[in-house]
């Protein structure tokens, strides 16, 4: 683990020493994190590091080996539950064979709403997401964008004060995965605390605040994004210039170069201020852009698990 | 059970929404009231048929080698006699006549010969009738004794009667009570097991059953569709029970239904008999239940729990192909391994509560029997429904249901 947080909000979600074995196999070994109340947390890692394997067991759907797993400090049940939960699953479906209607209403009831709550709550979501006139079809008559937004629908019925969101967009069209991130932002205006379980870097950048990296099991990286970006990125210079572009080991790295663009690598404790400094001195060589950047987690990403792993993640989204 | 009426609720009206639940168990009855009404109409219409042939006049010549047949009842029949059975066939060949009977002179031996014109099937029947008829009524009016008359024809009646420890008994009488939950298994069996079996391949196969589990726990889900299984059950029996009670009361003599009350008066219910046959079908219902569930939850398909589900019905009725060993008071081997192994057992004991042949330490050791195994049964199908449903797509392994281990991470 490499860094963590020094907020002081009270977690909602804690993961303590986290042990798993499948027969003689360790999938997760000592893992621990949490969750503060109100924030968007990525829980991110390649295929088969245990990002699903450790929301199942937060959920009570797996029985740990060691360690402790806590929702607003007590280990899930959904009898005793003081946290209302909102959960979308990496495998997900619904009873294909009844009404639209019938299944949100259902799935209502077991949230707690009355059966008239979760009827009108119902109604309302599927006149905002354009499909009221499908409300009595069954879902296996409905395409497969339209089941998406049911399935949405079930997942944040009752004002859920936790969602977490296993590999949300996987499978969504774009037109579900906008109102995913639009229903995402809604809930946490609202005050819900997200756990986002996904490949989609690009997304966990915008979004989460914090994020756990898990490889082969165990916390590689833990922070905010920008703890982590420093972690494994530092920084990166790009620069567009006409001349010769001297090299300065003692300064800076040449990472990619071309005949008018470089990137940069400063060394440690090097300011890259000083770098600017030194390049506008230099004699044949003009300086057009100096842009200092960090990486993105995509690139921390195959860092971390490696091109191919990288490559087969993105196949999966 | 945290939200087991929310569970309980769902499940029944679903399917009580669902015209097939009407279609499917209504067919039944209605089958067997279209096959009645045609063997009726049928038979009617037979009837009818064979009095109206039975008016049309037709002739016939006869040879009797036997002499058993009075020249005086030919006469009155109209019917002439021919010198030899090629002149009878020839009458028939060319037409002169419709029918020749012959009767060899030992009919013990020999038999007796129709020949007629060819006139289809039923009414041919009319010849055949005729030449029976006639050596019958010979026969018989040759007795003067109508008492030797009626044990010749059989036409007796016969009274039995039983006795045990002095008294006067009916052996069938106590027979009947425990008969009731023999067929009452049965029928368990055979209206709900598929859909027991299907009932949580369904989550599976929807994927449903993580978003289910985190609303409500396994036990809940899967008692709440037990018992709506069995409402369901009670529903089906009734929604037939009830025309036919209401038929019975408002239009017995009108519908010729025969009166069941001194049927009824007959039935003898005693104690152990009794609570012994409720025991075994509570607990056998049990088993039979937590097995289909637990192969439904452990199956990826509702069409691969189908296979595993006719092997565990065969296993069951087992005991059927065993009816004569089970029915006697002798016990063997074969009876004891069937009534102890606890998937024959719960026929087995039921058979042989009815027949009275089950001993009370052989009952006690079959009933905790198939208690344990079917409360190991429901655990287990718990269990696996927990885990196996989680397994999508594939079929759950019996030591991922023992450990706390799950087969697979991502």
């Amino acid at each position: 683990m490499k860094n963590s947080s020094d907020t002081k909000q009270e977690p909602i979600l804690q993961v303590n020493n986290f042990i798993m074995n499948f027969g003689n196999k360790r999938v997760i070994d000592d893992l621990s994190f949490d969750v503060k109340r109100g924030e968007i947390f990525g829980l991110l890692g390649s295929n088969g590091s245990g990002k699903t394997t450790t929301i199942r067991a937060l959920l009570g759907l797996y029985i740990p080996t060691g360690g402790k797993l806590l929702i607003d400090g007590k280990a899930f049940s959904p009898s005793r539950q003081t946290v209302s939960l909102g959960y979308l699953p990496e495998e997900r479906g619904l009873y294909k064979k009844e009404p639209v209607i019938d299944v949100m209403t259902y799935f209502g009831q077991l949230k707690g709403l009355s059966r008239s709550k979760a009827r009108a709550w119902s109604l309302d979501y599927l006149e905002r997401v354009g499909l009221a006139d499908k409300a009595k079809s069954k879902i296996d008559r409905l395409s497969g964008g339209q089941q998406q937004k049911v399935q949405l629908g079930v997942t944040i019925m009752n004002q859920p004060e936790l969602l977490i969101l296993d590999e949300p967009t996987k499978g969504f069209d774009p037109v579900n995965r906008r109102l995913l991130m639009d229903i995402i932002d809604e809930q946490h205006k609202n005050g819900a605390t997200v756990v986002m379980v996904t490949h989609q870097m690009e997304e966990v950048e915008k979004l989460c605040s914090r994020a756990v990296l898990l490889k082969d099991g165990k916390a590689e990286a833990y922070g905010t994004i920008d703890q982590i970006k420093d972690d494994f990125g530092g920084i990166r210079i790009n620069l567009r210039y006409n001349g010769q572009l001297p090299k300065r080991p003692q300064l800076y790295n040449i990472t990619k170069q071309s005949t008018s663009y470089a990137e940069l690598e400063p060394n440690a404790e090097v300011d890259p201020q000083r770098i600017l400094r030194e390049l506008v001195g230099t004699s044949n060589l003009d300086i057009s852009t100096f842009d200092v950047q960090r990486p993105s987690l995509d690139e921390i990403f195959v860092t971390i698990y490696g091109r191919s792993a990288a490559e087969e993640e993105i196949k999966n989204v | 059970m945290y939200n087991f009426g929310t569970v309980l609720r769902f499940e029944l009206i679903r399917t009580l929404k669902k015209p097939s639940f009407w279609i499917s168990f209504l067919s039944v009855p209605l089958i067997f009231a279209v096959v009645f009404g045609i063997i009726y109409f049928s038979n009617t219409t037979t009837q009818a048929a064979q009095e109206e042939l039975e008016q049309e006049p037709f002739s016939f010549v006869v040879l009797d080698d036997s002499k058993l047949i009075a020249p005086a009842t030919l006469e009155q029949l109209e019917a002439e006699t021919v010198d030899s059975k090629q002149t009878g066939i020839n009458q028939v060949k060319t037409g002169q006549t419709d029918a020749f009977f012959y009767y060899p002179e030992n009919l013990s031996k020999q038999p007796v010969e129709v020949h007629n014109k060819s006139e289809g099937l039923i009414d041919n029947a009319k010849y055949e009738a005729l030449a029976e008829n006639l050596i019958t009524t010979a026969a018989t009016s040759a007795i003067d004794s109508p008492e030797l008359l009626a044990a010749a024809t059989g036409s007796i009646n016969i009274n039995q009667s039983y006795y045990e420890d002095g008294q006067s008994v009916n052996p069938w009488s106590p027979v009947i009570a425990p008969a009731i939950f023999l067929v009452t298994f049965y029928a368990l069996i055979v209206f709900l097991g598929g859909q027991m079996l299907t009932s949580t391949t369904e989550e599976k196969e929807n994927r449903v059953t993580e978003m289910l589990l985190t609303n409500l726990n396994s036990r809940a889900l899967i008692v709440g569709k037990i018992v709506s299984l069995i409402i369901l059950g009670l529903i089906q029996i009734l929604a037939i029970l009830v025309p036919v009670l209401i038929a019975y009361l408002t239009a017995r003599e009108a519908l010729n239904i025969p009166d069941v009350t001194s049927f009824i008066s007959t039935i003898e219910i005693e104690l152990w008999p009794t609570l012994l046959g409720a025991a075994v079908l509570v607990s056998g219902f049990l088993l039979f239940t937590g097995l289909l569930v637990g192969i439904g939850a452990a199956m990826p398909t509702a069409k691969e729990a189908n296979s595993f589900f006719g092997f565990v019905i065969i296993l069951m009725i087992v005991p059927f192909w065993f009816m004569s060993l089970l029915i006697i008071p002798t016990s063997s081997a074969i009876v004891t391994g069937l009534s102890y192994f606890p998937l024959t057992a719960p026929f087995t004991l039921l058979i042989r509560n009815a027949a009275g042949t089950l001993p009370i330490n052989e009952a006690i050791i079959g009933l905790v029997i198939v208690t344990v195994a079917g409360i190991v049964a429901i655990s287990l199908a718990v269990r696996i429904f927990r885990y196996g449903t989680l397994e999508y797509g594939s079929r759950l392994s019996l030591s991922s249901v023992f450990s706390t281990k799950k087969p697979s991470a991502s």
